[in-house]
């Protein structure tokens, strides 16, 4: 199970769409968050030493996707790009009903192979809606 | 599980200020590895013309060319910007020194720094400095250097030390050769590959006032173990009208196997204008995608071209 403090827990169906960075060791693939609090350790959230401590130790490999309850089941497309603007890995590629979701990335790209630690970037789009957000490999 | 054990350990780092050395070359590194300013419309391709287009990669390319230089590139896409100086002068022998910084901006969302400020002391940025000593500037030359690199990120940092050499020969038929070598001499948390070689070749042609300068040159980066086996084949065409404004066009591919499969092409385009002892250079393309082709300007102050 992914190392999620209780602010990546939902509870509720979010109400519009919303890519955002997620401060977790997760790393696997595409799964819902939202209803799962029942089954994920309560913890405390984290202070901001320790936010700045993980985030220092591991970077930002993880993304939170939210989908809103307004919406049918929507295509969803998360590519993620170097700096230079060359595609590196298609993270999701999928119909998602509305919810909210935890993605995370192993470094890796579509080859699987690892790439070389630093800045890239996530970018969502799902119908009208594009957002970009980053990923940071230690 | 996220636990107390874990919590701790996490803040036993931070406490603690431990550097932990990066797993090697950063994206933003490469990123500045692969800079030149503006007055150069692409590195490979112009790495043989001479002049200050020549100087940032091969210092002995630069031939009697001194002043002082500034440039600034941005790239949109990723809010990468990166600054770029250098200084020819003769003391004694000629010396180039250089520095370059690039830097990625907006690292975290909005939302997480208004929940954890703490974040907004991580950056991500990389630091060149360079000086270079050139030797007998005319039909031929050579210099030898060294390079140092910085390369931060997140709190952790990477650094090292690097030897350069170049030299540039007047060939018969007008045309000019440039070759510039580079290998990492010690190295702080930065596996060192091979080393990094350039060559190129050129050729001015002049007609009243009218002037054309073409360049053709490669690039094999095996510098770093993360950013071994990357190649760039490019050439460029700058003309020069009346000695005031000049127009440059590059086309090349490259490769970056850890970026992305297969040979990439690109197109810069840049324009020039010299007034005096003043240039100043405009620049748009370059080795990437389109998507995030950087804009780069460059103001020039050569006394001595």
């Amino acid at each position: 199970m992914a190392l999620l403090p209780d602010d990546l827990v939902v509870t509720s169906v979010p109400s519009a769409f919303r890519l955002g960075q997620a401060i977790t060791s997760y790393t696997g693939p595409l799964f819902r968050r939202d209803g799962v609090a029942a089954s994920t350790p309560a913890t405390a959230g984290m202070s901001g030493a320790e936010a700045v401590a993980s985030v220092r130790a591991q970077g930002i490999r993880a993304l939170t996707v939210d989908i809103p309850a307004a919406n049918a089941s929507t295509p969803v497309r998360i590519r993620i790009y170097d700096l230079a603007g060359r595609p590196v890995r298609i993270l999701v590629d999928e119909t998602l009903d509305p919810g909210s979701y935890l993605v995370g990335w192993d470094g890796t790209d579509q080859s699987g192979r690892s790439v070389r630690p630093g800045v890239y970037l996530a970018i969502m789009t799902a119908g009208e809606f594009r957002s970009v957000r980053r990923l940071i490999l230690k | 599980m996220y636990g107390g054990s874990f919590s701790s350990r996490l803040i036993l780092v931070a406490a603690l200020g431990l550097v932990r050395p990066l797993a090697g070359q950063s994206t933003h590194l490469a990123e500045l590895e692969r800079k030149a300013p503006a007055i150069s419309v692409e590195s490979a391709g112009a790495v043989a013309v001479g002049g200050w287009a020549s100087a940032w990669l091969a210092p002995a390319a630069g031939g009697r060319a001194t002043g002082v230089l500034i440039g600034v590139e941005h790239n949109g896409f990723a809010a990468v910007t990166s600054m770029m100086a250098a200084a020819r002068f003769r003391l004694g022998p000629m010396w180039q020194l250089t520095v370059a910084q690039t830097s990625v901006k907006d690292l975290f969302d909005a939302t997480l720094l208004d929940q954890y400020p703490g974040l907004a002391q991580l950056g991500a940025s990389a630091t060149q400095l360079g000086a270079d000593v050139i030797f007998g500037p005319g039909m031929f030359s050579v210099s030898l250097g060294w390079r140092y690199e910085r390369d931060e990120l997140l709190g952790d940092a990477a650094s090292a030390w690097l030897a350069r050499g170049s030299a540039a020969a007047r060939l018969p038929l007008g045309f000019r050769l440039s070759l510039s070598a580079e290998r990492a001499m010690s190295t702080a948390g930065m596996p060192a590959g091979t080393g990094r070689a350039a060559m190129g070749v050129a050729r001015h042609i002049r007609a009243n006032r009218f002037s054309l300068a073409w360049g053709a040159g490669v690039i094999a980066d095996d510098a770093w173990s993360r950013g071994r086996g990357r190649r760039v084949i490019a050439t460029s065409v700058r003309s020069t009208l009346a000695d005031l404004v000049s127009f440059s066009v590059a086309v090349g591919t490259e490769r970056d196997p850890f970026a992305s499969d297969g040979w990439l092409g690109f197109l810069a385009f840049g324009l020039g204008l010299n007034v005096g002892t003043w240039s100043a250079d405009f620049r748009h393309g370059g080795p990437g995608t389109t998507q995030a082709a950087p804009t780069a300007m460059s103001l020039l102050w050569a006394p001595e071209q």
